[in-house]
């Protein structure tokens, strides 16, 4: 029974260091601009085809095809944020919504159309070797994913809050004009922010893509995730999101693995978790767990 | 040639209806929405399980699908009243996924992605329905009628108030007015055309499942009030048309027929995107700046 | 005033245009260094939007802004400050989630002309010169109206801004912060700083301002020193009615 139960400890901490990476840069990028990019979690599904596309059908190596992905994903960030954010950024964030929503679509039909709606996965390679410790079970790609979110994650979080940077992109997201009255360039930061955001999305989206499989709708499935993660966490929030991030992944796990009674979710409802969670916390306390309360006018 | 003419007019109706439905609530109230297309499946849904699993007949099931429609539009205004603005949309996409998984996995109910299937054409004074065109006669029969019924209401008093209500909210609310009973009577009155459109294109169609009403379905809706421009009934009429016949010229050309799903969907994801890009400022209210 | 040095800010025929209508109209108006200046004006008549086109948050639509003999009004808000135009907003431009010590280190880290080893002390310098030494600690956002007025004024002076533009400082602020507020600006003119508010509190205004602006619509009417601006009839015209209704 215990073996049971370090088995979803391990499966949960998995899952939540997944939506940790893929929640972290939409967080970044809402505190920063006040947006809430839709096209988040296809930047996601994006590395992750464009990566299989140098990797498997081309069969460039690792590194070469590493380089070919983040430069790719870096290059439809940019323009993405170019014509449809950074324009729109006086606006009510609807409009950004609305915009990625579509785009988000968009990106998703054309990957359609040139690999198919079929599910597909990355050729077998030493990552998907399985490992053991105690009772427990998990491959080297998922030992990558976690130790690669409780460093890279942390560390974010030192730069935000512990260097001068952090305290700059913390001024931005708080009193941009006040901080641009400052002397710094908002734009500057923008694209930093922008940059980190595009980086974690694509590393998740490969790591994902290397620990189960890939298909044109996941940029949805993950965009919900990160956002769910970020809501319950509030928004902006880094720390705050990273906690609703696993809380997520022990919820969704949880949920399914245990049976309480006799009686037990079936697996199909996992991902209906994250959307129930955003609902309720949207309802209850729509500031998130963490964050000073907002006054609801 | 004129079957196919035929179902694009059925089509043209039930979209109508749909749209004009989706007006009030975001033409008129000003309000975003998305958990919409949820209110359309379940008049959908509702139609089928009334008349499948209960035999129920064609007038009492097209009736309920926008009663059921509307009763659950009883949540969206809850929604409403908790969330202000901007929120409010976000809260509303957030249902939709909730009703979404339900539709997926409360396979007891609604077969899951199997969907339901052997879904019944009306049976009404001894006509085939199941001939397309005594189904279309129909169509256009309830069509006329619903939007008859929106196009009063959006030239009576309770469409001004809406409208006002969406220009400023707290400048209508000194005026005396129940904006928040307003509100979730154009909720009401929007789910339940809604529904009813739901029902038309389930009975069409004899089969409903969840794929019909994912995202880019309100993504089509939105657009069709967007660039019909929102609150005018003319407007939302003929861009609804428009964008109905527009992806059609896709069948023709010698596409595989995997790439008309895609296709048709980057179509009309890219006309979102492209309209609400230019019709920025009438849309969204740009943010205070300090 | 020596009419030989050159204006420290120069505004030449000033039009913004917002959301289909003129906001500004036509101002001109030309600063010297050490001038502490009163913008007057009824609720609309374009004030703060003035000042967000000085400070380069709105776009001009025509004419010319000239600061230190330089055409700024292509420039970006942060290059702006970085010329010495500094700007205190309506809403506080603090950031209340960071302490009050981090606020003034942004300033501080972010004028040049402060050496890394004297950044600490500088910080310091600043926090006592507002009373908010033993609150550094603090957030930023736990601080009264006036504390916080005080430290948005310290920071922009600790940034190095020369012209500081000051959008209702004294709203929301106890009666005896005021007095701290309107010392600390007397203090920065004494200093070459020249200061610039948008005042609705005619006291403050008269025992702080050596000269009035008065907009009205958008537009420029009057501009001189304050006892012409207060017996003016048309000041009580723009105020109290029968100009327009």
């Amino acid at each position: 029974m215990l073996d049971f139960f370090a088995q979803l400890t391990v499966n949960a901490l998995i899952a939540g260091s997944v939506y940790a990476l893929a929640a972290c840069g939409m967080t970044l990028s809402y505190g920063l601009l006040k947006i809430l990019n839709f096209a988040h979690g296809h930047l996601l599904m994006i590395g992750a085809y464009a990566f299989f596309f140098a990797f498997a059908e081309l069969g460039l190596g690792f590194l070469a095809s590493s380089i070919w992905t983040l430069g790719f994903s870096l290059l439809v960030t940019v323009v993405l944020f170019r014509i449809f954010i950074q324009p729109f950024l006086r606006y009510s964030f609807l409009l950004v919504l609305v915009t990625t929503l579509g785009l988000g679509y968009v990106f998703e039909a054309v990957v359609q159309l040139l690999f198919g709606a079929e599910v597909h996965a990355y050729p077998i390679t030493r990552l998907s070797t399985s490992l053991q410790l105690g009772p427990v079970y998990f491959t080297t790609v998922q030992l990558i994913i976690v130790c690669a979110s409780l460093l890279v994650l942390p560390l974010l979080a030192f730069i935000l809050h512990g260097t001068r940077v952090g305290r700059r992109v913390r001024a931005f997201s708080e009193h941009s004009e006040a901080a641009q009255s400052l002397g710094l360039s908002f734009v500057r930061y923008q694209y930093g922010v922008l940059i980190v955001s595009a980086f974690l999305a694509t590393g998740a989206g490969v790591l994902v893509a290397f620990d189960t499989n890939m298909y044109p709708t996941m940029g949805t499935t993950y965009t919900i995730k990160a956002f769910a993660s970020m809501i319950v966490g509030g928004m902006g929030n880094l720390w705050g999101t990273i906690f609703g991030a696993y809380f997520l992944g022990f919820l969704e796990t949880f949920g399914i693995g245990l049976e309480i009674g006799g009686v037990g979710l079936p697996a199909s409802y996992k991902d209906a978790f994250a959307y129930v969670v955003v609902l309720l916390i949207l309802l209850l306390r729509p500031e998130g767990v963490f964050s000073p309360g907002r006054r609801r006018v | 040639m004129e079957e196919y003419c035929i179902h694009l007019a059925i089509l043209c109706c039930i979209y109508l209806i749909l749209a004009h439905s989706f007006n009030i609530s975001f033409g008129l109230a000003g309000l975003l929405n998305l958990a919409h297309i949820a209110t359309y499946a379940i008049g959908a849904y509702t139609y089928s399980i009334l008349t499948i699993d209960y035999g129920y007949h064609f007038v009492a099931a097209f009736l309920l699908s926008g009663v059921g429609a509307a009763l659950f539009s009883v949540f969206v205004g809850a929604i409403a009243a908790r969330l202000r603005g901007d929120y409010f949309a976000l809260g509303s996409l957030g249902f939709y996924f909730v009703v979404s998984a339900l539709l997926i996995n409360w396979r007891e109910v609604t077969r899951g992605v199997l969907g339901i299937a052997g879904v019944p054409r009306p049976e009404l004074l001894e006509i085939d329905f199941y001939e397309n065109r005594n189904f279309l006669v129909l169509a256009v029969i309830l069509c006329l009628g619903c939007l008859a019924c929106m196009y009063l209401l959006q030239v009576s008093p309770f469409g001004r108030l809406l409208r006002a209500q969406s220009e400023n909210e707290f400048a209508a609310m000194s005026l005396g007015r129940d904006v928040a009973r307003a509100r979730n009577l154009s909720f009401l009155i929007s789910s339940a055309f809604a529904g009813f459109s739901g029902a038309i294109f389930a009975s069409y169609l004899n089969y409903v499942d969840p794929s019909s009403f994912s995202l880019t379905e309100m993504i089509l809706v939105l657009s069709m009030v967007v660039v019909g421009r929102p609150g005018s009934f003319w407007g939302v009429t003929l861009s609804t048309i428009f964008l109905v016949l527009l992806p059609e010229p896709l069948r023709f050309l010698d596409f595989p027929p995997s790439a008309i799903g895609p296709l048709r969907q980057i179509v009309y994801s890219a006309i979102l995107v492209g309209v609400v890009y230019w019709r920025k400022e009438a849309l969204f209210p740009r943010r205070r700046v300090v | 005033m020596s009419s030989s040095t050159p204006p420290l800010l120069q505004v030449s025929s000033l039009h913004v245009h917002l959301g289909g209508r003129d906001i500004v109209q036509d101002v001109s108006f030309s600063l010297t260094v050490g001038e502490r200046v009163g913008i007057i004006g009824p609720n609309g008549s374009g004030k703060t939007t003035l000042f967000n086109s000085l400070s380069g948050f709105l776009p001009v639509s025509a004419g010319s802004i000239t600061f230190r003999e330089r055409e700024i009004s292509t420039l970006p808000p942060h290059r702006r400050a970085q010329l010495g135009l500094g700007r205190v907003f309506q809403n506080f431009g603090i950031f209340r989630e960071m302490s009050v010590f981090e606020n003034m280190l942004l300033a501080v880290e972010s004028n040049r002309k402060i050496p890394k080893r004297r950044r600490q002390s500088t910080v310091a310098e600043y926090l006592d010169l507002v009373d908010l030494l033993e609150k550094q600690k603090d957030k930023a956002g736990s601080l009264s109206g006036g504390q916080m007025r005080l430290l948005e004024i310290a920071r922009t002076l600790a940034v190095g801004a020369e012209l500081l533009l000051l959008d209702e400082p004294t709203a929301g602020v106890s009666p005896k912060l005021k007095d701290s507020v309107r010392n600390l600006l007397v203090h920065a003119s004494d200093n070459k700083r020249t200061i610039v508010v948008i005042e609705h509190d005619m006291g403050f205004i008269g025992q702080l301002c050596d000269r009035i602006l008065v907009l009205d619509v958008g537009r420029l009417v009057l501009d001189g020193p304050p006892d012409e601006i207060r017996s003016s009839q048309k000041v009580h015209e723009i105020y109290f009615g029968d100009a327009h209704a």
